[in-house]
């Protein structure tokens, strides 16, 4: 697993990828809804798959002394690798947001939002097991194409992440409930980071098998 | 007897315009094999078959006796397989390729890789794109020579090479066959290659072996023919096969049988590129568009 990751890294990253994954800084920008900064992880994990596909990156592979199955398990490795740097990036953005720039009179816009809280990084994980589950099985359907999968996957999520943003305008009492850090809202911070941990890990799982499961009829 | 290394039984591969149809044979110890056929034959499909990249519809690949797949990875560890040249990330050193390729292998022997690297005049701080056709074969050849494989199953590993650096990598084979018994089989469309180093052919023909014998029983039923061709109107020329006349000058292909009755002309062994062409070709009759 070590040598796939280290081969992942080492030939499939490229500065355009790594320039989205920072882009998760953006939940700093006043004003913007935070799931917002998390859309350029998903761009991210899309363009690594035609850059591979350039770079014959299937083609190289195939040679190692690897299964077939490793194929998928180093770009879902890979997938997983951006998804965490991703969060693991904005944290201290969003920590220096909450705790710092907010207490700036006239930083902070008053717009219901999904705020900066345990609940934010929840969905954000769920979002990326969702997208890891309908992205990577179909992509390993036929590695040799791409565009499709790349524009409806990213659309779904996009939309998905869009409907959620829209709903905490629509409902402010939501977007005061998930900034609430006291009594119940608290167990539910904790318990919404957990079950999107759950959903993170159980998805991205799946989403190998399933990947595995497809490439096994393809003829590379 | 000889130690047979892999064995392929009975695969079988349907396509929709093409299909591997009982291909069998089997690679010993420390022997150089020619694997030839026209494009399309089915060489690169059984190659990648044998690797496990293209599933079989039936038939099985056996690894020191015993299925490939089940041991995959320790096998393929032993194997080393190149298609064309080493023609992947091409905004990549060469270096960074090498070093994750070698994470790969327990048996990756640096020493060696650096001494190819000499001995193929690559520099490894380039990138893959500057290189030349010819020297991105050399570079595949330099990773699939430099985890000690023991076998090596390379789809045109010759063409894109001049002349001298085609005679190198001939050299290396032999070398490394006679050396450390590796076992190689080479496809190949500079059918004058195998008449160097191989010491078996394997001849697919429309997705079925259609000759599986050393070189000199290939050889053996015919014979090339050469003379004056004034000299030819006294014989029979239904008796030669690709038969070529040019400037007052024959030449052609004779079965051995009427080696008697060509008997006045010069007769040697034929070259594996004229048989190939015989029996791919015929008399080369057939009619073009020209």
């Amino acid at each position: 697993m070590k040598k796939l990751l280290f081969k992942e890294l080492r030939l499939c990253l490229n500065p355009q990828v790594i320039v989205f994954v920072c882009l998760s800084v953006l939940i700093v920008i006043p004003g913007w809804p935070s799931l917002t900064s998390f859309i350029y992880t998903f761009m991210a994990i899309v363009v690594i798959f035609p850059i591979a596909l350039a770079n014959k990156d299937l083609e190289f592979t195939a040679l190692l002394p690897v299964r077939k199955t490793d194929l998928v398990k180093g770009k879902v490795m890979l997938a997983v690798s951006i998804e965490l740097a991703s969060i693991l990036i904005s944290l201290p953005f969003a920590l220096l947001k909450v705790f710092v720039l907010n207490n700036i009179e006239g930083f902070e816009v008053n717009v219901p939002d999904l705020g900066i809280n345990l609940i934010l990084y929840g969905i954000v994980l769920f979002l990326c097991g969702f997208f890891n589950l309908i992205f990577i099985p179909w992509y390993y359907k036929n590695p040799f194409k791409i565009a499709k999968v790349q524009i409806v996957s990213t659309f779904i999520v996009i939309a998905l992440t869009s409907v959620l943003i829209v709903l905490f305008i629509l409902i402010p009492d939501m977007s005061i409930f998930v900034n609430t850090f006291t009594g119940t809202a608290l167990i539910v911070q904790f318990a919404s980071l957990l079950a999107g941990i759950l959903v993170f890990l159980s998805f991205t799982y799946l989403s190998f098998r399933l990947g595995a499961k497809n490439i096994a009829s393809v003829d590379l | 007897m000889a130690h047979t290394i892999l064995e392929v039984n009975e695969l079988n591969k349907k396509y929709a315009k093409f299909s591997l149809k009982d291909v069998s044979f089997s690679l010993e110890e420390g022997t150089i094999y020619g694997f030839i056929g026209r494009n399309g034959a089915g060489k690169t499909t059984t190659l990648k078959c044998i690797y496990n990249l293209v599933q079989p519809d039936s038939g099985d690949i056996l690894y020191e006796g015993e299925d490939f797949v089940k041991q995959e990875i320790k096998a393929k560890n032993e194997i080393g397989l190149l298609f064309g040249g080493a023609d992947f990330y091409p905004n990549q050193r060469a270096k960074t390729i090498a070093k994750v390729t070698s994470t790969f292998y327990k048996t990756w022997d640096h020493e060696l890789y650096q001494k190819l690297l000499v001995f193929f005049d690559l520099n490894e701080e380039k990138k893959i794109k500057e290189f030349s056709n010819g020297m991105k074969v050399k570079f595949g050849l330099t990773l699939a020579l430099s985890h000690g494989a023991k076998v090596l199953l390379l789809d045109e590993p010759t063409s894109g090479l001049d002349p001298v650096s085609r005679d190198e990598v001939l050299d290396c084979f032999i070398k490394i066959c006679k050396s450390q018994k590796t076992t190689i089989l080479f496809s190949t469309h500079v059918i004058s290659d195998l008449d160097k180093c191989a010491d078996k052919i394997i001849y697919i023909k429309n997705g079925e072996i259609f000759q599986n014998s050393s070189v000199e029983e290939f050889k053996s039923t015919y014979l090339h023919i050469e003379g004056r061709s004034e000299q030819l109107d006294r014989f029979d020329k239904n008796k030669i096969g690709r038969l070529f006349i040019h400037q007052k000058k024959f030449s052609g292909l004779i079965e051995r049988k009427d080696k008697e009755y060509f008997s006045e002309f010069s007769l040697q062994e034929p070259t594996l590129e004229e048989l190939m062409l015989f029996i791919e070709r015929g008399n080369g009759n057939e009619e073009t568009p020209f």
